[in-house]
């Protein structure tokens, strides 16, 4: 999927004379990631806020929906000073119109390094995805399947959602004092507008720092940047 | 000796390129960031980012350098290597890991690339044993038995295009100067046509053409089972009650007529050899098995797809080729990364290639 969107429940109190009426509720923040030449563009806002979780998850779940047959679109060419290089002739040619998934080993070991290691059970839930993740046994019949697709990109964040919510995470990189630090970790280059836009929409989106850091964690780790070479 | 001179700068100075070009930092970084995942598995850290801003493109060798001391490392041109072959883990019956081990040992020990079909040994937890197919000599992962099983077929076919294919980058027919045909009359009959009714065997098309070359290399393959053992009585003769190209014990018949057929010696390249280990040096000494080891670390590590690595540019792979055998003789896989991937057309292919990526 070339334009993606993620959908997170968080909890909200209802100081902002929403639908829910007294008390708690749920809403559904909604993030978008168009994804070019491996690089990511966030939108996004909150699509519902209402007291019932099935509730909120469901229109929630709606929107994404529609908002998923957009058609297809195409980015601008981008201009080639912006990596400041002449404009050359290729002598060869990478793969065009293609994302070029990382390995799952290099999936692995991104987060080994960003979190100093994983926990035992981290480590082994990641391990008993691998096949799914793109790892390979031929003496199975297994080849490599780098592809990426909706359901794997489930899998990927059911992995994340308990290292991102982790305490270890949370004490690491809190949110927003070591949000940029985080971002800057896992690209592997300093904050860019994009970042930036991302970080504003999650925290205008969320109440909490936690929630903030859980999202962003999630974000970046399942952005097409982070997951393709 | 003004003129000497004047020669020798003339010939030092690259075909085309430069030697030493140019980049703004925010390009290394892009190009660096882009190799990680297949060298390092991680994203570029601060000091890598540091040396970036600081020393621009004198930095590529540098980081590349340190990267290439990861265990990461090591592992990923382990998998360069079994994903060109198609063979990893292990069966009850075949240890499938062997050639993986074998890729492991040279790289950490900087032996010379050439060993992967070479070696006279095979690798198993980290040290040097017998290989697993009973040969009375070896060829690096030619003669194990993983390579065998994965590649077993009628006539020896699969194994002799898979080497070819992987070690050379070559595929039938080959360019008669470099694989010289063998005789019409030595082949048998069904070889010996250039076209046939395609009925329990090939396409009926350049019958010939193709198999006087196959069947050189095929018969280096004559005594090897189906199941990657090394029969020594092995005939090559057509089992008669076998589909054809299946000769007995589990062994694949041979191109050959006559007595010709039960023998391993056959022709690399215009070089008698007597068996797949003679055969297996006269193909990592020639600049063919170089070139393609270039190619495949370009597909590997830059991720180049193979359509497109059949396509990278000729006088390219002979100039980095011969930036490599300026410092080795016998290049190791650190030198021909190191060269390959410092060179500026490479560099700007991987510049040009990312921004104008449409997706």
């Amino acid at each position: 999927p070339l334009e993606r969107h993620l959908l997170f429940l968080s909890m909200c109190s209802d100081e902002n004379g929403g639908s829910c009426g007294r008390g708690n509720c749920l809403k559904a923040v909604h993030l978008s990631e168009r994804s070019f030449a491996g690089r990511s563009q966030w939108r996004g806002g909150i699509l519902i806020r209402h007291r019932s979780f099935v509730q909120a998850s469901f229109f929630g779940s709606i929107v994404l929906l529609l908002l998923g047959c957009q058609p297809f679109k195409t980015v601008d060419e981008r201009d080639s000073s912006s990596l400041g290089i002449p404009d050359v002739p290729a002598t060869f040619v990478l793969q065009k119109n293609s994302l070029r998934v990382v390995s799952f080993e290099a999936k692995r070991e991104k987060l080994n390094y960003i979190f100093s290691g994983l926990s035992t059970s981290d480590a082994s839930a990641i391990e008993s995805k691998k096949i799914e993740l793109g790892a390979y046994d031929f003496s199975k019949g297994i080849s490599p399947d780098l592809s990426w697709n909706k359901e794997k990109a489930e899998i990927w964040l059911g992995l994340l959602s308990p290292i991102c919510q982790s305490g270890k995470f949370q004490s690491m990189y809190p949110f927003p004092s070591k949000a940029d630090a985080f971002i800057e970790k896992a690209y592997g280059r300093s904050l860019n507008s994009d970042d930036i836009e991302l970080k504003s929409i999650i925290t205008s989106s969320l109440s909490n720092n936690t929630d903030r850091g859980t999202v962003l964690c999630l974000s970046v780790l399942a952005s097409t940047e982070f997951l393709t070479q | 000796m003004k003129w000497i001179l004047a020669l020798l700068i003339f010939m030092s100075t690259p075909v085309f390129g430069q030697t030493q070009k140019h980049y703004p930092s925010s390009a290394v970084s892009y190009y660096l960031r882009h190799l990680a995942a297949q060298f390092v598995g991680r994203p570029l850290n601060k000091s890598e980012i540091n040396l970036v801003e600081t020393k621009r493109e004198t930095a590529i060798a540098e980081v590349i350098e340190n990267w290439m001391k990861n265990d990461f490392f090591v592992k990923s041109s382990r998998r360069m290597l079994e994903t060109q072959l198609t063979t990893s883990g292990a069966t009850s019956t075949v240890d499938f890991g062997l050639p993986g081990n074998l890729m492991e040992y040279i790289v950490t020990n900087k032996l010379p690339l050439s060993e992967i079909v070479t070696a006279n040994y095979c690798v198993k937890n980290g040290q040097k044993t017998e290989c697993d197919s009973g040969a009375p000599y070896a060829a690096g992962v030619l003669t194990t038995k993983a390579f065998l099983v994965s590649n077993d077929g009628r006539f020896n076919l699969s194994r002799a295009g898979k080497m070819l294919k992987q070690f050379t980058c070559q595929e039938y027919p080959l360019e008669v100067k470099l694989q010289i045909p063998i005789l019409r009359e030595r082949m048998i009959p069904m070889f010996q046509v250039d076209e046939s009714d395609a009925g329990d065997f090939g396409n009926g098309v350049a019958c010939y053409r193709c198999h006087s070359q196959f069947g050189a290399h095929a018969q280096l393959f004559v005594k090897f089972s189906g199941e990657g053992r090394y029969i020594a009585s092995a005939t090559g003769e057509q089992d008669p009650n076998q589909e054809m190209g299946k000769s007995f014990s589990g062994t694949y018949t041979s191109h050959l007529e006559g007595s010709e057929k039960s023998s391993e010696a056959s022709q690399m390249f215009g070089d008698e050899v007597a068996n797949l280990a003679e055969a297996a040096k006269v193909m990592a000494s020639n600049p063919l098995f170089l070139s393609c080891s270039i190619r495949n670390v370009l597909k590997h590590f830059l991720r180049v797809s193979y359509i497109d690595s059949k396509n990278i540019n000729e006088p390219l792979l002979t100039e980095i080729s011969q930036k490599i055998l300026n410092i080795e003789k016998e290049p190791t896989l650190n030198t021909i990364l190191l060269q390959t991937l410092t060179h500026p057309l490479v560099i700007d292919s991987v510049l040009v290639s990312g921004v104008k990526n449409e997706i």
